[in-house]
This record gives C-alpha cells, sequence and structure tokens, in this order.
C-alpha cells in the first residue's frame, strides 16, 4: 500500500479537492483505494455522501480499540472506500500525546489496512501539530497544493528545509500549483519561478476554475459531473504524472 | 466480515422488474437502465485462465474498457482500467492484474470466447443523503461463443444484490424483503458457468493432454488409428490460428501433433499396411519441415526480451536490428507457410489421411495384405514398444562419458522423445500413477538435453542471423559485436546443461525406475514375443 497525504499548513488551498479527485481517479483505473478524512470539518466525507461519525469517536480509534476496519465505508465509486471524519478529530493531537508512541501510533494503525488497499489517501486537516509528525511517520508522498503567490512559495520552501532536517528518506514530497488563473501574469511569472527553483514541482497545474468549488454542489468528484471540462483533465494529467513520477 | 452478493433467479423480466418496484416502494432509490450492455470472457484458445480457477471479464464503460478477473466462485480479484481490450498480457500496463496473469497466459492471445449481451437495469438503494447504500442488479443475458457450434443461449435471468461496505444493516433488511417475494429463487450458478453449459463449451478439456482413452485388447491397428485420429483433429484445431497467426502457440501445437503423428507412424511398427506408412510418412515429415522455418523465428521473437535483459544495459539497444530482422524474416515465412498451407499437396494430405484413417473397412482395397501386427491387442504392442526404446535409451545414455561430444547427446535427445511420444500415446493403458511418475522422471531428463541442443541451435542461428544481416546490411558493428556476447552466455549456458547431464541420466536410470519400467513393460512385452 502506498500512502499518499494532502497536506499544506494553509486551509482553503485545495487539498481536499485533491485527496477526493486523486483518490477517485486512482480507484477508477482499477487500484484498491481509501480514503481517510482526517479533518473535523469533514470536507471529503460530505464529498461523498458519507455521515461524519465514528462511534467512539478519534481516542477510540486511536487507542486500537475500534478497529478501522469496521469504520470504513464504501463510496459510490467502484473500489473506492472512505473512513470517515469525525468531530472529535479536533482533539487528536492531544489523544495522540496520550497514546504510548505519539508519533508511531498513526502508521501502526494503518498497518492492517495494507493488505487490503492499493492507495492511502490521508486528506489531512490545516495545523502544524503532533498530527502532521505522525502523518508524516505513515506517509509515502506528501501531496502538496501550492497556490501561485510568494508566500506560498516561501511555506513550500520552509517544508522542504523542515523535511530535510528531518532526515528520513519518506515522505517524498509532490509539490504542485494549483487555483492558478493564467490570465493573470503575476501567477504566470510565479508559476515559471515555482518550477525552476522546486525541481519536485510536478509539471500539471491544476487551474482556478469554479467547477471544483460545483464539487460541494454535486457531492461527487469532477470527473462524475463535468469529465471532459479543464479541470477534470488537469486532475488526471497530474494523476498520471504522479504515477509516472513513483514508480521511478 | 463483509456480507456478500447474493443471487437469485426470476422466471421473466418483467418478474424481475416488479421486485426492483416493490424494494423502491419501501425505501428512497432510482433506476439505472442500459438497454444493452455486453460483456466479453477473454481467455487463451486452451482457456488457461478458466483451467485456473478464474475468469476475465472485459466490459466497455465510457470510452475505457474494463477489466475485471474473479475467481470462478465469483471473488473478485484485480481490476484494471485500459484504453483497449489486450490481445496479449504485454499489452497491458504494468498492474497487479498484469503479474497475476503473466504466469498463466504466458505468449498466448486473449480472445473473446464468450460475449453476454444484456439489458441491465440496476436499483441503486439510497439514504438521506441520496448515498448509495446496496444494489441490485437484474441482468437478462444471451450468451454468444464466437466460433461455436452453438452460437447462442439464453441465460437464467438473475437478480443479484450487491452490498456496500459499511453498511450492512440495510443490506440485511434488503435480503430479507427479497427472500418474501414471490417467485425469486436463490441461485448459486454464475453466469459465466450456465452460458458454457449451455453452449457445451468444456475448457477443462483443451489442454495438450492427449486424453486418448484406449483398452489393452483392441487390435493395435484400431489403436493406432484413434491416436492417429485425435492427431489430425488437434491439426486441424489449430490451423486457423496458424493461418491467422494468432499467437505463436498455435504453429507449435500444430508442429507437435504432426511430429508425433510421424512418431506413431514409425514407432507403432506393423499395425498400417506398409504401402501406407510408406506413402503418408514423408508427406508428414514434409509438413514438418515447411512449418520449420516460422517457428522458428516465432522462438526467437519470444526470446527477444530475455536475450536483452541478459545484457548490460547500455548496450541493449544494439538488439534492436536483430528484432527487426526477425520480424521481418517472421512476416515472410508466415506468408510461405500460408502458402504451403494452401497447396495441394497439404489439402490431398488431409483428406487422404482422414479418409484412411475413417475407412471403417481398414484397408484400402480387400487384396492389400493385412500388416503382421495388426490384430495383436494393442497392450501387448504398445508394451513391447516401449520396453524397446526404453532400452535403447538407457543403452545410448550409458554409452556417454563425461568427454562425449554432442552428438550422441543429441540422439539420446531424440530417444527420450520417442519413448516420451509413446508413453504418451499409451497412457490409459497402465496404472496412470505409475505411469505418471515415469513421465516426469523423463521429463527431466528431456529438459536437460533439450536445453543443452537449443543452446547449441540457438548459437549457430544467432551466427547466421548475423552474417545475413551484415550481408543485407542491416547490422552495425555494435550490433554484432551485441550479437557476439549473446552467442558467448549461451555457450556458457549450454557448458552448465552439459555438467548436468550426468546426473540427470543417473537419477533416470536409477534402479528404482528401471524396476518400475520393468515391472510395466517388460512381462508383457515377453508375453508377445
Ligand atoms: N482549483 C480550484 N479552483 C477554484 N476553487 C477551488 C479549487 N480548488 C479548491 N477550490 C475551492 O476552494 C475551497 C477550498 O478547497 P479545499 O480543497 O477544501 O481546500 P483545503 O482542503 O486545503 O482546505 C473549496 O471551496 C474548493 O471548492
Ligand atoms: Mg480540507
Amino acid at each position: 500500500m502506498r500512502v499518499f497525504a494532502t497536506y499544506n499548513i494553509k486551509g482553503g488551498v485545495g487539498k481536499t479537492a485533491t485527496a477526493v479527485n486523486l483518490a477517485y481517479l486512482a480507484a477508477r483505473d482499477g487500484a484498491r483505494t481509501l480514503i481517510w478524512d482526517l479533518d473535523p470539518q469533514a470536507a471529503a466525507t460530505f464529498y461523498f455522501r458519507i455521515r461524519a461519525k465514528v462511534k467512539g469517536g478519534a481516542k477510540k480509534l486511536l487507542k486500537g480499540k475500534r478497529p478501522l476496519d469496521a469504520t470504513i465505508r464504501g463510496t459510490d465509486f467502484e473500489g473506492l472506500d472512505l473512513l470517515p471524519a469525525d468531530f472529535t478529530y479536533r482533539n487528536m493531537d492531544l489523544d495522540l500525546v496520550r497514546s504510548k508512541r505519539p508519533t508511531q501510533q498513526l502508521a501502526s494503525l494503518l498497518l492492517p489496512l495494507s493488505l487490503q488497499y492499493d492507495y492511502l489517501f490521508l486528506d489531512c486537516a490545516p495545523s502544524i501539530s503532533l498530527v502532521s509528525e505522525s502523518v508524516f511517520v505513515a506517509t509515502d508522498f506528501l501531496l502538496v497544493p501550492t497556490i501561485p503567490t510568494t508566500l506560498s512559495l516561501r511555506t513550500l520552501d520552509q517544508l522542504d528545509q523542515y523535511l530535510q532536517e528531518r532526515g528520513a528518506t519518506r515522505p517524498r514530497i509532490l509539490p504542485f500549483l494549483c487555483m492558478v488563473d493564467r490570465r493573470k501574469s503575476l501567477h504566470k511569472r510565479i508559476c515559471a519561478g515555482g518550477i525552476e527553483h522546486h525541481p519536485d514541482m510536478l509539471e500539471t497545474i491544476i487551474p482556478y476554475s469554479s467547477l471544483v468549488e460545483q464539487m460541494g454542489l454535486h457531492r461527487a468528484p469532477l470527473a462524475e459531473f463535468a469529465p471532459t471540462a479543464e479541470p477534470a483533465r488537469a486532475y488526471e494529467d497530474l494523476w498520471a504524472e504522479i504515477v509516472n513520477r513513483i514508480s521511478l | 466480515m463483509n456480507p456478500s452478493p447474493l443471487s437469485f433467479e426470476v422466471e421473466s423480466r418483467d418478474q424481475g422488474l416488479q421486485a426492483l418496484g416493490r424494494v423502491a416502494e419501501t425505501c428512497p432509490a432510482r433506476v439505472q437502465s442500459h438497454p444493452e450492455r455486453r460483456s466479453a470472457y477473454l481467455d487463451t484458445f486452451d482457456w488457461r485462465i478458466y483451467r485456473n480457477g478464474g475468469s476475465l471479464l472485459s466490459s466497455r464503460e465510457g470510452r475505457a474498457t474494463v477489466l475485471r478477473w474473479k475467481s470462478l466462485d465469483g471473488t473478485p480479484h484485480h481490476r484494471l482500467r485500459v484504453t483497449e481490450p489486450p490481445a496479449f498480457v504485454w499489452d497491458l500496463p504494468a498492474s497487479p492484474l498484469k503479474t497475476a496473469l503473466e504466469p498463466l497466459v504466458e505468449m498466448r492471445r486473449l480472445m473473446t470466447r464468450l460475449v453476454l449481451v444484456f439489458p441491465s437495469d440496476t436499483l441503486e438503494v439510497l439514504d438521506v443523503n441520496q448515498k448509495i447504500v446496496a444494489r441490485i442488479r437484474l441482468e437478462a443475458a444471451t450468451a454468444i461463443a464466437p466460433g461455436s457450434s452453438t452460437p447462442e443461449a439464453t441465460l437464467p435471468i438473475l437478480l443479484t444484490a450487491d452490498p456496500v461496505r459499511g453498511y450492512d444493516k440495510q443490506f440485511r433488511s434488503l435480503l430479507s424483503l427479497l427472500k418474501r417475494l414471490p417467485g425469486l429463487r436463490p441461485t448459486a450458478s454464475s453466469q459465466f458457468d450456465s452460458a458454457l453449459r449451455l453452449l457445451g463449451i468444456e475448457p477443462s478439456s483443451s489442454d495438450h493432454k492427449l486424453r486418448i482413452r484406449l483398452t489393452p485388447d483392441i487390435p493395435s491397428e484400431a489403436a493406432a488409428r484413434r491416436i492417429h485420429a485425435r492427431l489430425l483433429e488437434t491439426i486441424r484445431l489449430n490451423e486457423g490460428g496458424v493461418r491467422e497467426d494468432l499467437d505463436t502457440e498455435f504453429l507449435h501445437d500444430f508442429r507437435v501433433a504432426v511430429r508425433r503423428t510421424r512418431s506413431a507412424l514409425t514407432q507403432i511398427k506393423g499395425v498400417y499396411p506398409q504401402d501406407v506408412t510408406e506413402r503418408f510418412k514423408p508427406e508428414f515429415a514434409w509438413l514438418g519441415q515447411v512449418t520449420g522455418p516460422k517457428r522458428d523465428l516465432d522462438v526467437y521473437l519470444l526470446k527477444m526480451p530475455e536475450y536483452r535483459a541478459s545484457l548490460p544495459e547500455h548496450i541493449q539497444e544494439h538488439l534492436e536490428p536483430l528484432q527487426e530482422y526477425l520480424s521481418r524474416h517472421q512476416g515472410l515465412e508466415h506468408r510461405r507457410l500460408v502458402q504451403a498451407l494452401d497447396s495441394e499437396r497439404y489439402v490431398r494430405l488431409l483428406q487422404e489421411w482422414q479418409e484412411f484413417l475413417t475407412d471403417s473397412n481398414g484397408r484400402g482395397s480387400p487384396d492389400d495384405a493385412v500388416a503382421p501386427q495388426a490384430e495383436v491387442p494393442i497392450g501387448r504392442t504398445a508394451s513391447t514398444r516401449i520396453w524397446k526404446a526404453y532400452r535403447k535409451v538407457l543403452k545410448r545414455g550409458r554409452s556417454i562419458g563425461e568427454d562425449s561430444p554432442a552428438e550422441p547427446l543429441h540422439r539420446l535427445r531424440i530417444d527420450c522423445k520417442k519413448l516420451r511420444y509413446l508413453l504418451e500415446f499409451f497412457r490409459s493403458l497402465y496404472d496412470e500413477q505409475e505411469i505418471g511418475s515415469l513421465v516426469k522422471a523423463l521429463k527431466r531428463l528431456q529438459d536437460n538435453l533439450g536445453d543443452f541442443n537449443d543452446l547449441e541451435i540457438q548459437q549457430a542461428s544467432l551466427r547466421r542471423f548475423a552474417d545475413d544481416m551484415f550481408q543485407e546490411g542491416l547490422a552495425t558493428g555494435d550490433t554484432l559485436m551485441a550479437m557476439g556476447r549473446l552467442v558467448d552466455r549461451l555457450e556458457a549456458k549450454q557448458t552448465e546443461e552439459r555438467q548436468k547431464f550426468e546426473r540427470e541420466f543417473a537419477k533416470f536410470a536409477s534402479k528404482k525406475n528401471r524396476a518400475r519400467f520393468r515391472a510395466l513393460f517388460a512381462d508383457q512385452s515377453t508375453a508377445a514375443s
């Protein structure tokens, strides 16, 4: 099982949109795919029309008292399952601190899933806390949606540096530019600079599009309601590029 | 444990639709209808996937094709979305499905063996958020088998309830509702099985085994005819695939059947009138010859990936001209082969051979002499022939020492092949387990001898190809050097095989095996003489 996490310290940058659309595409290709909505705001859970409720809450789940297995729900799409969010996830860092091996706990919870799924997508809440460190330990690839502003690129630099100082070979970082408005010359310039500056930066760019916002109306991935539109195509390209990149 | 799907048989599509309607009255639901869906079961000509307990279903979904590999009991294993249905496993992108199929299917073409055409209605059972919590599929399928004598069959109409993970409660109440509806009978049989049964297709009997059923008391000539008739059937069965060059195994199996035919003609001595043997022997030899060059090129093309991988990565591309050369000549030789199959000589050969085999009288004309061994019970003939062939193998094998040249090894290889064919022709006359283990022992020795010979031929052929390519201006120095390295490797491997021979032969000629051969064949054969 390969574990992806959509990650960014900032909210509202397209993490959930990315996790939902890429997980959908992975499953459509034929991979057994699970998405875990770690954000108490439960956006990913909402997109799949699933109730954001975990029996016993984060506490029981993290202690291993309630196996993840029993919480998983099938989405409407073949091969794609979801572990729902729960309101109690907002205290997840506290629950983790109390556990025996705070940073390893999440990774060891995932172990039993590794035979059932080819891909796991963790959709993270925006924060820098113990949850992030647990996510890093459990993750193979960090998908980092990056909006084209100088500030976001600096944040990306910091993340890069942090991961380097951490010293581990995992997770590998896979940043990409999103919410890009090609008509804005500033966006164009920043994109060009971003790609140049970050050798890991994926080439595919996710454009700014109101269709992405409409996922909330349709409560479905882009490919289900606007399969031929530009953003749906862009996510297809992004997934193809990622598959290619990680198989090297 | 997650619940598994449950199928019911219904009398008619209307009854099924009524059942869907009844469910829809009790909970929010919507219907997805398709007037005509098509699914194709892909398998090889010899049903390798089925015989390994699986099925590979290919269905069009939008612009893509989705492949699903399931166990015969319906358990899904792998799914893969591709742009086109694959003709060969190597057409598939790297995926768990490819990895799983590769060892089964090998170089065989994935052909459409069965098509299901059906109007499909799926009831999606929803919760308050319009989320699907279960599905009920109604499928009234017609099965079509391309190229089968029974081309179409109407399958039982199935209503299948599919659970969605994590919604067990909803699924259970759906099942209890369905079970209460009139006219629904739970069933375990799959559409695939029903289709095979109704179309009279028996995949399990399509392997390479000869499966000739003989009893010891039938006259030798009748038995020989039965063996030859079975081989002729194989020749005819594979001819279409040879002509169309669907994959390499059609020609391979065709040629094996020709070789076996020839071997039976010479090895089962004195059962046919002499003029018959003399007439057909050279004809089948000719058929072996004209099909040879294409087979050789097939073999080398199949070996190319292995050749490439055996060289250091940076010189692998230098083999590209060899690949081109082989492909071009393969095309040429295929055309020549088809010409031979179109020739008067071939058509007449098969026709007259068939006539001879089915001639109830057994002989061309009443004044033909009865062959000396024709009336002898086959049990005795078989034991005599096998015992002789076995003794010959032992004698030749024992005469080979560590310093012997390659020649006697090649002769031994041919002796072993003759013995092997005899054991296979007459398998049904002996204890299945006993003869099975002797065949296995012989096969090990044959593998060693076969590899040794094969490696030698490969070296000679590669030299010849290099010559040709040089003449045709196809080969640069780099290519010739790469091919030279290949020849060196093959030579080293051949030496390895040679060193294994003594041990392999000793195993085959062990006391235990000798006793077994004697017990099975010697007593009955002395009784005959
Ligand atoms: N490429 C895009 N173009 C336009 N709107 C987008 C795009 N990606 C995301 N959005 C919208 O921005 C908001 C935040 O996106 P979301 O994926 O939830 O971000 P995050 O998970 O990082 O908080 C949502 O309303 C979403 O529909
Ligand atoms: Mg989010």
